[in-house]
């Protein structure tokens, strides 16, 4: 058998198998390549003519403006600036929403702290009704165990000077949160006034913002002010700073403060008794028992003396928490404002986000610039392969 | 007119027969025939031929498809003016390459048959086969199609192609050494 038998006898296969293999292309006609191009060139010609009566399209370098669009590369940079756009695009919506957050959570704040001004009124009122109460009810109790003392003096024929109504132990705490627009020159100001009214600085931190960013420079401290000096120091606050936030409480510790001071003179009379005793015992079991109580009754003095030290500190100086936040532009209050004044607010509020959105990124471009290029160079290839470029004429059609 | 129309007129020896085979296959029957040879003029000539071998022989040829009738008429034809005039030259390629890919599946030029048995042997070969690759046997080796444009049509890479093409030439091959008689 040689190759043309072969080839025969392949001519010659089953119809149905020659039917099933054909495919539409089979039912059009070869082309006569001469007479084509001549049709070609004449349909060419005609293409031709119809678009310079119809429309001329731009050119670019003498080409047509079409190829130009069809660029690899055009088509790219079109989807790395649509990328670009659509990122600075979410990160200023993002901040957008959450500047309009800030202004509402500013607004809320405020709200918020008008009620807890009224609270601390209804407090302070309520505060001062209780140590009213206390006072009335101590003076009442003093009245009766004054009565119950003279009887018992009438009794035992000893006699105590009558004790007067005693101060109100309150101890004052705030938190305050500041914004400013110059960081520096705020907390220059703040040690002044910290310092003028004879207080200090218990703590302090601060951070300089994000590695991108050269603004949002922010602060924390704790500041020890005189309570003499406390309203003052409040006042100066509110007129020279712009407080988004203000937190205000006062405890009284009046009875712990009482209660610790009065066991203190009981275990000092205590201690006095076993010195006596100590220096009158003979006996030497006698004499260890009582060293014993002496030492734990020092022990407790002690402890009972710092508490003390600790409730007058509380007392005499207020404890002022302050967080301090550089911004570009300060949170408003929304308050009576009316929609269009809100909406203009809204609007410039957004340019300056998108704007420093694009700083950011640019900043930020600049910081993974190396990464960036591996992942263009990553897609580049990427969209060079084959089934993606399907993919995307898939898409196109 | 329907291929029984059709019929008709060759068995009434009508003339309208030619124009209306002509009309309703020539665009097939060129296909067939440019595949093979890949000239324009040679195929007008070679579907000319097969008009008139149809015409010819029916009756008392009664073939239940003009269209497959004709094209294997003109295949062979095809085929013959492809050797006769060295289509290695003229095939665009095409043609040797499908030829000396199946020259592969000989596997003994001394081993003799009656061309008859060798189609038979093939038919029955690409009865055995998934009709998918009995289609890609067909295109290649009967409608002469590139590699490329099998791919294209069955929707697959060219490698399949190649390698189901190649283990097919290699199941031939075994076939018609069992059956071969050889001198």
């Amino acid at each position: 058998m040689n190759k043309e038998e072969l080839l025969k006898a392949v001519s010659n296969i089953d119809d149905k198998y020659i039917d099933a293999a054909e495919q539409r292309r089979d039912n059009t006609a070869p082309r006569n390549n001469a007479a084509f191009s001549v049709v070609q060139s004449d349909a060419a010609t005609l293409v031709e003519s119809a678009n310079k009566k119809t429309k001329v399209h731009a050119s670019y370098g003498g080409r047509d403006i079409r190829k130009f669009y069809a660029q690899p590369w055009f088509k790219g940079a079109c989807a790395i600036v649509a990328a670009f756009v659509m990122l600075v695009g979410i990160r200023s919506s993002v901040w957008l929403f959450h500047g309009m957050g800030a202004a509402k959570s500013d607004a809320a704040t405020e709200s918020e702290f008008s009620y807890q001004a009224g609270a601390t009124d209804y407090y302070d009122n309520g505060v001062k009704e209780e140590a009213a109460y206390d006072m009335e009810m101590m003076t009442t109790n003093s009245v009766v165990e004054m009565q119950d003392t003279k009887m018992k003096d009438a009794t035992e024929g000893v006699f105590e000077p009558y004790e007067p109504a005693r101060e109100q132990k309150l101890v004052y705490n705030a938190f305050l949160y500041l914004q400013t627009e110059n960081y520096d020159e705020s907390f220059a100001a703040l040690e002044k006034l910290v310092s003028d009214l004879d207080g200090y600085f218990e703590s302090q931190s601060e951070s300089n913002g994000n590695y991108y960013s050269n603004t949002s420079k922010s602060g924390y401290c704790t500041v020890r002010i005189p309570t003499a000096n406390y309203q003052a120091f409040m006042n100066a606050i509110g007129q020279s700073w712009h407080v988004v936030n203000k937190d205000e409480s006062i405890s009284d510790i009046s009875e712990q403060y009482y209660e610790t001071q009065d066991r203190l003179e009981t275990l000092k009379i205590k201690e006095e008794r076993l010195h006596s005793l100590l220096a009158e015992a003979t006996n030497l079991s006698d004499i260890i028992t009582l060293e014993n109580q002496l030492s734990n009754t020092e022990y407790q003095i002690e402890q009972l003396t710092n508490a003390m030290k600790g409730y007058d500190k509380q007392v005499d100086y207020s404890t002022v928490n302050i967080s301090i936040d550089e911004v570009t532009q300060m949170g408003n209050t929304v308050g009576s404002e009316g929609f269009g004044k809100r909406f203009a607010r809204a609007i410039k509020n957004g340019i300056t986000n998108f704007a420093e959105g694009v700083a950011d990124f640019i900043v930020w471009i600049g910081y993974n610039v190396i990464e960036i290029v591996i992942a263009a160079v990553v897609i580049f290839l990427i969209c060079k392969f084959h089934l993606i470029r399907k993919l995307i004429n898939w898409i196109k059609r | 007119m329907n291929d029984l129309e059709i019929l008709q007129l060759y068995n009434e020896r009508n003339e309208a027969a030619v124009a209306a085979t002509r009309e309703k296959y020539d665009a097939y029957l060129m296909r067939v025939a440019y595949n093979v040879l890949g000239n324009f003029e040679d195929c007008e000539e070679c579907v000319a031929d097969g008009y008139l071998k149809a015409w010819n022989s029916i009756p008392p040829a009664s073939p239940t498809s003009i269209k497959l009738y004709i094209a294997k008429i003109v295949h062979n034809e095809a085929i013959d003016r492809s050797i006769a005039a060295s289509a290695q030259k003229r095939g665009g390629g095409v043609t040797p390459a499908c030829l000396d890919e199946l020259a592969e599946c000989i596997a003994d030029e001394s081993a003799s048959f009656e061309s008859e048995n060798i189609t038979d042997i093939i038919n029955q070969f690409l009865e055995k086969q998934k009709p998918r690759n009995a289609k890609m046997f067909v295109r290649r080796y009967w409608y002469l199609d590139s590699i490329k444009d099998i791919a294209t049509y069955m929707n697959c890479t060219q490698s399949k192609v190649k390698t189901t093409l190649h283990r097919m030439r290699s199941e031939l091959k075994d076939e018609l050494s069992k059956e071969g008689i050889y001198e």
